[in-house]
């Protein structure tokens, strides 16, 4: 199939979903590359927002205002679990003075 | 015939900073120009809303993610000194190459998923949806139903349940109400929609009991991450 060079430049909602796999995927390398607690959790919040941008992609297309409101639970749920987990990374940190997740295996109790 | 709306203009130009600072998140070593990148990352995805016309989400976007999130997020390296961390991504080893190939299978998957499922749609593939079309399809799909309301109520967000719209068309029967324009319903559902009116008469209507659930969920969060972080280091390591 000839690439359509029109398809590409003009913008439609498959532009849409393709950046936000890019930057879903981007995320997922962070979360597995990285061994620092505090830039998987960044990685985890670039995901969350590739997925808000589905979610305003498809509630523009399809012009359902469902999406947009998902994304503000998406937005509460996001800022909610950066609360915990950076708690959680502070606890850490003050127990080994560095928050590499290999420290987490010790978590208990 | 090459004609670049100033859209297309804005998307790419956005998308393209968005992939970069996305990919600087992930390989730059100090956390905290991995924080300033997200930010950056977090601004432009909200430009983005706005050109997709979710405006309020736009701003929230801005106010909580790039704003309140990324403060906490900068506050908490603050406390942390890292300068002595040193990580592996750098190195070439089979454990990450095979990390990066499973990351770029899965993104291929996620790609064609996209565009598979949007030229389903469409029956043309890769060729762009003109939101208008897709509008108007649902609209004539939900026309029967969907007209009395909209014709009694000024509102087209508001929920009806079932009994309500049997009602509402019984009356628009007896009445032998005239049908409006379709035109004209979408081009006033096209006005109202993503304001911020019709946005929070739906999440205060359809969705007030998830809303409710969710401010529970965060006095939890408030409650949990405060617990924490107040402990000692909650780990039995060294007693």
């Amino acid at each position: 199939m000839a690439v359509d060079f029109n398809s590409i430049i003009h913008v439609g909602l498959n532009h849409y979903l393709i950046l936000s796999a890019v930057l879903f995927s981007i995320g997922v390398l962070g979360v597995l590359m990285r061994r620092n607690a505090i830039v998987i959790l960044m990685s985890i919040e670039l995901m969350l927002n590739a997925v808000n941008l589905v979610f305003v992609a498809f509630s523009k297309y399809n012009q359902n205002i469902d999406g947009q409101i998902m994304v503000f639970f998406v937005m509460t749920i996001a800022a909610a679990e950066a609360a915990v987990g950076l708690a959680i990374a502070v606890a850490i940190y003050k127990r080994f003075k560095e928050v590499n997740i290999s420290r987490f295996e010790n978590l208990k109790g | 015939m090459l004609g670049i709306t100033p859209e297309d203009m804005l998307f790419h130009t956005f998308a393209g900073i968005a992939t970069i600072g996305a990919i600087l998140v992930v390989l730059v070593r100090n956390p905290i120009y991995s924080a300033l990148f997200l930010a950056l990352t977090m601004c432009v995805l909200g430009a983005i809303f706005f050109t997709l016309e979710a405006y309020f989400v736009s701003v929230a976007q801005i106010t909580v993610y790039a704003g309140a999130v990324m403060v906490l997020f900068v506050m908490v390296l603050m406390l942390f000194d890292l300068k002595h961390e040193h990580e592996d991504i750098f190195r070439i080893t089979p454990l990450n190459l095979s990390k990066i190939l499973a990351v770029a299978v899965m993104c291929g998957f996620l790609v064609g998923t996209g565009w598979l499922a949007v030229s389903a749609v469409n029956g043309n593939p890769g060729a762009h949806v003109a939101p208008q079309t897709v509008a108007q399809d649902l609209e004539k799909k939900e026309l029967p139903n969907e007209l009395p309301a909209k014709q009694t109520h000024i509102n087209p967000d508001e929920d009806f349940t079932n009994a309500e719209d049997a009602a509402l068309i019984d009356e628009a029967k007896k009445e032998e109400v005239v049908l409006p324009d379709p035109n004209v319903v979408a081009s006033t559902s096209d006005a109202e929609f993503g304001s911020t009116v019709s946005l929070s008469r739906r999440l205060f209507s359809k969705y007030v009991f998830a809303f409710e659930a969710v401010s529970l969920l965060l006095l939890v969060a408030i409650v949990g991450a405060v617990a924490l972080a107040k402990s000692k280091g909650g780990t039995h390591h060294g007693g």
